[in-house]
């Protein structure tokens, strides 16, 4: 796909979202520090992109577990609930 | 297991099943841990009264969506409330046209941003507690309006902690795929963020 010298807007934002989840290879790095220092609108992609970084890591940190789960507590309690009315 | 049995419903697996899903749904739209827990409970407990009538055909996960759905909208009715405004909601289109509209393919191996969802520059500063606080919130929002899938990823990587390949395997794609997934969501992210937080139109 990025064998041109010049990256598209949309392979540069792709490239800046990969970045979040694995290290670019050189040819990857190069080429978007190249459109980077080309481009306004992906330069601020990329300043926003760390900010939304760090925020999915406090929204989505182990601490806040309980959001994403239900308790093990309430858990075993509806279970017991379901398996008694479906026996009837 | 015979070949009939496949599609009938299996309450007993519920909870493992489904529960947490249902609750994360239910969690980021009325935005309460004990109302979530309360609709998830109400959605499984009128599952089961309705289950004769599912008995032989039973697709659950739709089934029990569902239900939920409606005890949510009751909830808001009940309290007189709304859930915060959607962005254009682009979770069913297809990648040409989700892409289509954040660039524009008029030139040929262009594709550059469309002046319409260009990044604005953000002018708040994220590091002020109380404005941290208010994008906590928005983001969270924004989090919960991208396709279970995208935000799978996210929770995958960060709350399981598991490796990109891991990721790929959970979900059963091959890793072009789950970087596709990404790039949708960062769009779709900082679009949400920026209309909410920082209120351009």
């Amino acid at each position: 796909m990025m064998n041109k010298l010049m990256l598209t807007c949309k392979e540069a934002t792709l490239l800046i979202s990969i970045k979040s989840f694995r290290k670019l290879n050189l040819s990857e790095a190069l080429k978007l520090r190249m459109h980077l220092m080309a481009c306004i609108s992906c330069r601020r992609f990329n300043r926003q992109n760390k900010i939304i970084d760090q925020g999915i890591n406090e929204a989505l940190h182990p601490e806040h577990d309980h959001l994403h789960r239900l308790s093990k507590e309430k858990k075993e309690e509806l279970q017991k609930t379901i398996s008694q009315s479906n026996k009837k | 297991m015979t070949e009939s049995t496949q599609y009938r419903c299996d309450p007993d697996g519920w909870v493992k099943a489904y529960a947490d899903e249902l609750f994360r749904f239910a969690y980021f739209r009325v935005n309460n841990h004990e109302q979530a827990e309360d609709l998830v409970q109400e959605t499984f407990l009128s599952a089961l009264n309705s289950l004769g009538k599912f008995r032989n055909d039973c697709t659950e996960k739709t089934w029990l969506y569902n239900i939920l759905k409606n005890k949510i909208i009751d909830f808001y009715r009940k309290n007189g409330s709304s859930p915060i405004q959607k962005t254009k909601v682009r979770n069913t289109e297809t990648d040409e046209d989700f892409f289509n509209h954040f660039f524009n393919y008029d030139a040929p191996n262009q594709a550059h941003w469309n002046p319409s969802a260009a990044p604005n520059e953000w002018a708040v500063p994220a590091d002020d507690l109380l404005v941290k606080a208010e994008f906590m919130l928005i983001l969270q929002t924004c989090l919960s309006y991208l396709p279970e899938t995208q935000a799978d990823v996210f929770r995958l990587k960060n709350i399981d902690d598991l490796k990109t390949d891991e990721i790929c395997k959970e979900l059963n794609i091959s890793s072009s795929n789950l970087w596709v997934l990404i790039h949708r969501a960062k769009l779709q992210l900082r679009e949400c963020l920026e209309k909410n937080w920082q209120r351009y139109e």
